[in-house]
């Protein structure tokens, strides 16, 4: 026999630790599972990963046109083209890996319900996805910044930990989502509203110093605030860091956490209900 | 756990809660999928399970695969799984057969590099080389099994549970996929199977029965599936004839204005029951009410699951046709120690002219021009008239054959020689030869 592995099945969901390992070990289906994802995407396409970049360059001319344009909308001293660009950034990155991760589970119910594998998986997998979506829009950034002489900041090299946050904070919001929805979907359908509803709470088409001084700390109540802004003070020289960004970072720790622990619970549930 | 056990299921239950509906227990929206069950299976063993619908085959296997949790009692698996519940489970119809293959072995657990190792075994099996490029939606039906079961049988698995997924390929697939699982078979691999096609269970070592959520039966003995099989006969309200029979009711037949079936009879003489140690008579009783046409007659003996067993005909015998009209009876005598410890059914089938027969094996161009199926008119038909079971039975001994494990549809008592054999007699052909 090759592999003498003894599985053990029980009743009692798995530890997080012995989940984690278990999602460890199937590694590569991660990237098996994006890879599918982004050929079928733009499978029979011939502009192929070519559309990835249209989404976010319709969206940079419509916002820069209305707010900057015809409602004079500012943004501390940034030109207003980059200053969306990169709120979208984060944004984007964060509600691509909420759509998706939510649809995630049960676009594989087929085979969720025939084999066995970690369902965290699956969202898993679309964040890479939302990787590939984001070094395009990177790309879009590069001529900006040429075209509005913005120099780049050496805090560049934190791009990694904002990042981690803000999958992080996608992954919280799926994890949470699914757990709470596998049996009644009613909060699938909420999400999408309470999205709509969070890009207005963010920084990202407005500044932040709409609000008071003394007041701008309502921002950070919502993590996704200091991850958005922590892109620009990544990006930007001039950008000032928050010492707000700290506890609204570890927020959204606790909340990846509470969705890692409740997405666990169910984990073997998916299967029943899917 | 000892080393030598390949799954061992302990106390299991798995209760699924009801949306909306009826319960089981009672009092609440509660079904008891499976309610307690326990046992092992060893290494290297296959295993049939059966059961009706609904008693909890499935979701057993679904445990096992750990793709459902139970709700309590534990499973311990050794080794690796391959849950092949839906044959075409996980593949992408957009994407490639080569893309499908590394998709699939990692939605198994495998890792890429694992998946290299065999994917040319994989592909060569496939027999679809050509064609592994191509998106899997423009295969055919056939070409996509192979793929599917090729991936699965090569990946290194230790405990392979398959539910009815051998129904629905073509005969070619399922010849290879029958050696190729026997092959898995030989190199100790555990297999465990649902299927409701019993002859496709009849090699397994290992049988059990689940009836509402609870193992009934456990045994080496592929018995058990004959035994399950004639009880389900008898729930569905055909008897099975364990003593002499005689039938004068044949309105669920369909008629003829030649021929009018009068009785059929099965017996052996002053027997209780039928055992196979005596002779069994067959005899029908017609009326002929013309005169024109020849009639023969042929029996087809099949199994309960509708395997011919075998075929007889008064064709062989000469001079055994009736002519003229009115009353006959064939009579077909079985032999004793010639039917196994089986059920059986009869169908009856009249000839009518059989004389083309005779003409048509010496002009072999009308067999030619008209076809073999056109020279014989088969003019009536009883269809399963006879369901009967054979008692084991040996004068003098008390062998009990019947726990032997032993397929076939007839056990006939053949000759057999046993002689000594002296070491010399045998000796020469090992001598090496003489050398100088």
């Amino acid at each position: 026999m090759s592999n003498e592995i003894q599985t053990i099945i029980t009743a009692e969901p798995d530890t997080q630790l012995t989940y984690l390992k278990k999602i460890w070990k199937y590694r590569s289906l991660i990237s098996v599972f994006a890879k599918r994802d982004l050929k079928v995407k733009y499978a029979q396409t011939a502009l192929g990963l070519g559309w990835t970049i249209a989404q976010p360059l319709t969206g940079l001319f419509i916002f820069t046109f209305f707010f900057s344009y015809v409602l004079h909308w500012e943004a501390d001293g940034l030109p207003y083209a980059l200053y969306i660009l990169t709120g979208l950034l984060g944004w984007n990155f964060f509600s691509y890996i909420v759509f998706q991760g939510m649809g995630s589970v049960q676009e594989s119910a087929n085979v969720i319900k025939k084999i066995y594998f970690p369902k965290a998986v699956l969202p898993l997998s679309k964040v890479l996805v939302a990787l590939v979506e984001l070094s395009v829009t990177f790309l879009l950034l590069i001529p900006l910044l040429i075209w509005y002489e913005q120099p780049l900041s050496w805090r560049i090299i934190f791009i990694p930990i904002i990042l981690l946050f803000n999958t992080l904070m996608g992954l919280a919001v799926v994890f949470i989502t699914a757990a709470l929805s596998y049996k009644k979907r009613d909060l699938t359908h909420l999400v999408p509203f309470l999205m709509y509803f969070g890009i207005w709470v963010t920084p990202v088409f407005f500044a932040k110093n709409i609000l008071p001084q003394n007041l701008q700390f309502i921002w950070y109540l919502n993590p996704m605030a200091a991850v958005v802004e922590g892109w620009r003070w990544c990006l930007f020289s001039n950008w000032n860091f928050d010492i707000l960004f700290l506890p609204a970072l570890l927020g959204s720790l606790v909340l990846f956490w509470l969705g890692f622990y409740l997405f666990n619970l169910v984990e073997n549930k998916f299967s029943d209900f899917a | 756990m000892s080393r030598d056990i390949a799954i061992s299921v302990e106390n299991l239950s798995k209760c699924f809660v009801l949306q909306n509906g009826f319960s089981t227990d009672g009092n609440s929206n509660n079904l008891w999928a499976l309610s307690n069950i326990s046992f092992q299976i060893k290494k290297g063993e296959s295993v049939g399970i059966i059961g009706p619908n609904g008693s909890g085959k499935s979701t057993l296997l679904k445990i096992l695969a750990g793709i459902t949790k139970p709700t309590s009692g534990t499973v311990k698996v050794q080794g690796k799984v391959a849950s092949i519940l839906d044959i075409g489970a996980g593949f992408h119809p957009d994407l490639s057969g080569h893309e499908n293959i590394f998709l699939i072995g990692s939605i198994h657990g495998f890792s890429n590099s694992e998946i290299e190792n065999y994917y040319c075994e994989i592909v060569a099996f496939s027999g679809i080389e050509p064609f592994i490029f191509e998106p899997v939606k423009n295969y055919s039906n056939g070409m996509f099994l192979r793929l599917a079961f090729s991936i699965m049988a090569h990946l290194d698995f230790d405990v392979y549970l398959f539910d009815e997924v051998f129904s629905v390929g073509d005969a070619q697939f399922e010849q290879q996929s029958k050696q190729k699982l026997q092959e898995l078979v030989n190199t100790g691999k555990t297999t465990v199977f649902v299927s409701h096609n019993m002859a496709e269970l009849s090699h397994q070592s290992l049988f059990v029965l689940l009836e509402k959520g609870k193992v009934s039966r456990i045994e080496n003995s592929s018995k058990l599936l004959t035994e399950y099989l004639e009880r389900n006969i008898q729930k569905s309200g055909e008897t099975i004839h364990t003593g002499n029979i005689l039938l004068t009711n044949f309105s669920m037949f369909p008629t003829s204005d030649s021929l009018k079936v009068k009785q059929v009879e099965l017996l052996q003489e002053n027997s209780g029951r039928f055992s196979t140690n005596k002779d069994t008579r067959f005899k029908i009783l017609f009326e002929k009410v013309n005169d024109s046409d020849w009639v023969d007659i042929a029996l087809v003996i099949t199994d309960i699951q509708g395997g011919v067993v075998l075929t007889t005909t008064s064709l062989t015998v000469e001079n055994l046709s009736c002519n003229s009209e009115g009353l006959y009876m064939y009579e077909c005598i079985f032999p004793e120690n010639f039917f196994s410890y089986h059920a059986y059914r009869i169908s009856v089938l009249f000839i009518t002219d059989a004389q083309k027969l005779y003409s048509a094996a010496s002009e072999s161009i009308s067999v030619s021009e008209q076809g073999v199926s056109n020279v014989l008119n088969t003019a009536f038909y009883l269809q399963n008239v006879i369901t009967f079971k054979m008692n084991f039975e040996l004068s003098g001994t008390s062998v009990k054959l019947e726990n032997l494990n032993l397929g076939g549809g007839l056990l006939p008592f053949l000759k057999w020689e046993l002689s000594p054999i002296q070491l010399s007699q045998v000796l020469p052909l090992n001598k090496k030869l003489p050398c100088n």
